[in-house]
């Protein structure tokens, strides 16, 4: 029998640290739904999402009976939305929008990642006009994400789209004004965007992927934090590199947790298991938050000197644990610092000890970049598009991905709390330091070319 | 088995001290066997063991016996040989196996009020454990479920019932346990290490 210890302390976890999986998103690729026109288009697309993603959340919640492992969320990740509207406008990309919608809400999924556009090197028509109908779209519909790819190592960035992309994180900003703008919470700006990440809102399935996948993403902060904590409580002097040591163990169990109820999942559903994504996610749940970890590491105030060795040491040990758990890992597979997500971060933004610039020098560090970050209503999109660019160079220079999620909230300023509820959190907006004078360089658009790290062939 | 050997089970029950098990497995493979199962446990400092043992034709089961009382002379163990009965290992329909645990204050009718909600649903005990902490005990507990019961209904009423007993329950498939406990991989927990058609 099981180790009457391993046995008890896999319970503790699953029973009191949170452990759970995070998301278990199916990719299901639609490029075979191009038709004739846009309603054949929309028909296609709905049969095939609800014939594959059927019994994806039956599946997932018989799991979770048999394991005692809830999978907290189930979502779709479609191949680009972008590559079925060649020839058709922006009303279509809206339709298609709905159909994605409907399809979700039909075979019950939380959210449906995928509708995206690839531009890091250049933009087509139909990827402008999905671009372009994003803030109807998002604002139409309930559980559509969207992304759009602005640079990458190999390509370089691409200073025209971010242009865009800033207009129109405004843009749908202003368009769901009754929500606070919170259909600019469901738009990622990426570097470098992986393929098979399950987490939204990024999620999209790559032209590299198999026709249907299964791909997971983790739990963690809960269960980390608590590891920490108990090894602290027993060896109170414990050194940075012991902490390291008990976050990889714990991230190896988190990830091998993950990689059984995937490969169960896709079993039962006769697809191919793609990867276990190792990202440790926050909620908005006390206890569950990546801020809490740094704080029982000894970074009392977040955004303090050392907070950023912080954020690597934990990054790092999470992949190490997670990399030996798992031959099968992919996505963003890091530490995520959602603020609004994560009730810490929000604090210690709100309290002013975690200001953007310290973020961004965070993101340099970990999987991410300025996630869920509320900005103020009338931020200038010349602002938005420098956020981006300086987001961008960390991650096309590291080789790394870096994304953004940026919020202008509509009608509110710096120091106003905006609460949307559940997964997606509460928090403060906040502002950086110096919102102006970058116009002129911004502005002069073009390409960013790629570095010289590019060249590695 | 063959003609030419017999396969035996084997118990004992004696008073725990070092070198049980040495005396025990001397014993056995001085007469020619092939021990080839084992499980054995220290309850309350009290050594016991359950091993089966295939032995040349030669030896019934009160020569293994005899033999073995031998091995304690002070007359204190308890020790009983049977012939290896090849029906009973046969398997009785799919099962899948979970850990059980209980955990909360000591009382008497825990075991009683356990094994009988399992025998009542035909899930065979498998293996069962309890440690003691002060009045605090936890019982973890491997049962083998038949596959064409509910889980999920087993689950609720089994936690029912310990919330009656005033305890607090689990019950998960053990490939979670193995999953977090083991490091091979996962597709080959989950039999799924067939190699891949190759063009």
């Amino acid at each position: 029998m099981i180790n009457t210890q391993d046995v008890l302390s896999t319970v503790r976890m699953l029973e009191e640290e949170n452990l759970d999986v995070r998301t278990v998103t199916m990719g299901i690729n639609l490029t075979d739904c191009a038709g004739s026109s846009m309603n054949i288009i929309c028909e296609k697309v709905y049969e095939k999402i609800c014939r594959k993603a059927a019994n994806l959340v039956r599946v997932c919640n018989e799991l979770t009976a048999r394991y005692g492992v809830p999978v907290v969320n189930k979502r779709l990740a479609i191949s680009p939305a972008s590559l079925l509207l060649g020839g058709y406008g922006r009303q279509d990309a809206v339709a298609l929008a709905k159909a994605l919608d409907r399809a979700a809400a039909e075979v019950h999924v939380d959210l449906i990642g995928g509708y995206t556009a690839l531009v890091h090197k250049g933009m087509i028509p139909a990827e402008q006009t999905l671009i372009e109908s994003m803030p109807e779209a998002l604002s139409s519909t309930q559980r559509v994400c969207a992304s759009i790819s602005v640079g990458s190592t190999k390509a370089g960035m691409n200073v025209d789209a971010i242009q865009l992309a800033a207009k129109t994180i405004l843009q749908i900003a202003d368009a769901s004004t009754e929500t606070l703008g919170f259909a600019a919470a469901k738009l990622v700006i990426f570097v470098n965007i992986p393929e098979d990440n399950p987490f939204m809102a990024g999620a999209y399935l790559g032209a590299g992927e198999p026709e249907t996948v299964i791909n997971v993403g983790v739990s963690g902060p809960g269960v980390v934090k608590r590891a920490v904590e108990r090894l602290l409580e027993a060896h109170p002097s414990a050194t940075l590199d012991e902490i390291s040591d008990e976050i990889k163990h714990t991230a190896f169990r988190v990830t091998r947790t993950g990689e059984l109820i995937g490969r169960e999942v896709a079993s039962r559903l006769a697809v191919p298991f793609g990867v276990v994504d190792l990202s440790l996610a926050p909620t908005p749940r006390i206890g569950d938050s990546i801020g809490e970890i740094y704080q029982t590491m000894g970074i009392l105030k977040l955004g303090a000197p050392g907070t950023t060795a912080a954020v690597a040491l934990l990054n790092d040990a999470v992949k190490k644990g997670g990399s030996f758990a798992s031959s099968s890992v992919g996505g963003l597979s890091g530490a995520f610092i959602p603020v609004m997500e994560d009730h810490a971060l929000a604090k210690a933004v709100e309290e002013g000890t975690l200001t953007l610039e310290k973020l961004e020098a965070m993101t340099a560090v970990c999987s991410v970049g300025l996630d869920m970050i509320l900005l103020p209503g009338d931020t200038p999109w010349t602002t938005l598009c420098g956020m981006i660019m300086d987001e961008a160079a960390i991650g096309i220079i590291n080789r790394k991905t870096t994304a953004l999620r940026l919020i202008p909230v509509p009608g509110k300023q710096t120091g106003a709390f905006v609460d949307y509820g559940g997964l997606f959190g509460s928090g403060t907006v906040t502002s950086v330091a110096c919102p102006n004078g970058n116009e002129a360089f911004v502005r002069r658009g073009g390409h960013v070319p790629a570095p010289i790290q590019s060249l590695n062939n | 088995m063959n003609h030419t050997t017999n396969r035996y089970v084997i118990s004992v029950l004696i008073a725990d001290r070092p070198g049980i098990l040495r005396d025990i497995t001397s014993t056995v493979t001085n007469l020619g066997a092939n021990i080839d199962g084992i499980r054995q446990t220290v309850v309350a400092g009290y050594f016991t063991v359950m091993l089966t043992a295939t032995l040349p034709a030669q030896f019934c089961a009160s020569d293994v016996q005899q033999n073995m009382l031998r091995s304690f002379p002070s007359g204190d163990a308890s020790i009983t040989v049977v012939p290896y009965d090849f029906t009973h290992a046969r398997e009785k329909g799919i099962k899948e196996r979970y850990m059980v645990t209980l955990t909360g204050d000591d009382h008497a009718g825990i075991l009683q009020a356990v094994t009988n909600f399992f025998a009542e649903r035909q899930i065979n005990i498998e293996d069962w454990n309890v440690e003691f902490n002060g009045q605090h005990i936890t019982h973890v507990g491997q049962i083998s479920v038949p596959a064409l019961l509910d889980v999920h209904q087993v689950q609720t009423e089994f936690r029912h019932l310990a919330q009656k007993l005033q305890l607090k329950a689990g019950m998960q498939h053990e490939y979670i346990f193995r999953a977090i406990s083991e490091v091979g991989p996962i597709r080959s927990l989950l039999g799924q290490n067939q190699p891949r058609n190759r063009r």
